[in-house]
């Protein structure tokens, strides 16, 4: 017995270690968490996922994608579909946010959460960093959101918060001209390419200062680009201990990862 | 529940099968290696084992290695205990529990993640009955504890594990 507590507290003593240093680059959870069912803990966008990463992984943000509900809220929500997740059928459009946000998806434990909530718990709670993934095409009418909606419907969840609250929002959008029309809105802005050269012509002489890009569209010559120009570089889709040493050579300020331990642990 | 329903079932099996089998051998200690994937990531745990007739005790420490939570492998605590039945053909099968505690302090917070497992293990002798080599299953609740909130889910574990008695003891 006198062993067993001699072990016990020398594995206690080890455990007491100083308060560890932030990577020098932003890590934020992919929807919360992540997107991949193998690493759920949480279901992807959800109010328990967001709390997860932020709470227990102590992620300096979190990526959501958000789809806009048809009297002008944005729910976060990835699929095309929402019979795929829950019991309505047809899009996340053809319903009012009451509808959304009282609807149960994931075989009917967790429920839809509009944007206003996820940035009470990320930006005002936490004073954490919230990306919105704008979800911007409509797939049961085929066609694109129109931009001032989506103006209205940001301003309408951001026009409460202080000037540094909406500093910690950033809208992305592979679209520009979503970006362009919340330019006066005090948020951040983040264009997403598959080229950075073209991403750079795309928004020279806008307000858009970030670019957002996935880990296996970078080429090494890019490297060079970022280095010599003024932007913001977010990469997205790291997964591995490798896709952790390979984002590293890009320097970027924000990197979107399914393992948030996994990057802080490499990125120091 | 579905992992519940297995272990339920596997105790249920053990309870039939104990009616045809014999004690082992009644006190010794050793050591035993496992490593087990879990729903977190991996763990490895070499643990001190004190075994009295079927109740097996054990103590030490385990690490995660690669896992989603936790960013540094510092040693957590790991108690447990194997209730043993041994058959006739080499094969010993033990089911128990074991409680695994780590703490860890983040950039933002202090983090404790604690694990309680209902587990299955069994065993075949490699050679003499003195080094055995075998598999473990698991389930039960996690409960990860920071300064802001609290999470409890459903954790999971398949393992394998090799046991070596290394000295008889008298208590």
């Amino acid at each position: 017995m006198k062993t067993c507590m001699f072990l016990a507290s020398i594995l206690i003593l080890f455990s007491c270690q100083k308060t560890d240093k932030k990577p020098w680059v932003k890590v934020f959870g992919h929807a919360g968490t992540t997107i991949y069912p193998e690493r759920w803990i949480y279901p992807p966008n959800t109010e328990e996922s967001i709390e997860y990463a932020l709470d227990v992984l102590s992620a300096e943000g979190t990526e959501v994608d958000i789809q806009l509900s048809l009297d002008s809220h944005f729910v976060m929500y990835h699929n095309h579909y929402l019979h795929e997740l829950s019991e309505l059928e047809g899009c996340v459009s053809e319903y009012n946010l009451d509808e959304l946000i009282s609807t149960k998806i994931y075989q009917s434990k967790y429920h839809l959460t509009s944007l206003e909530r996820a940035i009470e718990l990320v930006v005002v709670q936490r004073k954490k960093e919230l990306h919105l993934d704008l979800k911007a095409y409509n797939h049961c009418l085929n066609q694109s959101l129109d931009s001032s909606l989506v103006r209205i419907a940001i301003e309408n969840v951001t026009n409460e918060l202080t000037d540094e609250e909406k500093k910690r929002i950033t809208l992305s959008s592979g679209e520009i001209n979503y970006l362009l029309a919340c330019k006066d809105l005090g948020i951040n802005t983040c264009l997403e390419v598959q080229s950075i050269i073209e991403g750079m012509n795309e928004i020279s002489g806008t307000h858009i200062k970030r670019l957002e890009m996935d880990l296996f569209d970078l080429n090494p010559g890019d490297k060079e680009l970022i280095q010599n120009d003024s932007i913001t570089l977010v990469i997205y889709n790291i997964k591995t201990p490798q896709h952790i040493k390979m984002v590293q050579e890009y320097l970027p300020a924000v990197i979107i990862t399914d393992n948030i331990a996994g990057a802080r642990k490499n990125l120091k | 529940m579905k992992w519940i329903l297995i272990l339920f079932g596997l105790c249920l099996f053990r309870v039939s099968y104990a009616q045809n089998e014999i004690d082992i051998d009644p006190k010794y200690s050793g050591f035993i290696l496992e490593s087990d994937w879990t729903r977190i990531g991996l763990g490895i745990s070499p643990l001190f084992f004190h075994q009295k007739n079927q109740h097996e005790f054990l103590i030490g420490p385990k690490f995660y290695t690669l896992n989603y939570v936790l960013e540094k492998s510092y040693p957590g605590l790991s108690i447990g205990y194997f209730n043993n039945l041994r058959g006739k053909k080499k094969w010993t099968h033990g089911f128990g529990f074991q409680s695994n505690n780590f703490f860890e302090a983040k950039s933002t917070a202090n983090l404790w993640v604690s694990e309680s497992l209902l587990r299955f293990r069994l065993l075949r002798d490699l050679k003499s009955h003195d080094l055995n080599l075998g598999f473990i299953i698991g389930a039960g609740p996690v409960i990860n504890y920071t300064n802001t909130s609290s999470h409890l889910y459903l954790q999971y574990e398949f393992g394998i594990t090799m046991k070596a008695v290394t000295f008889k003891t008298l208590w």
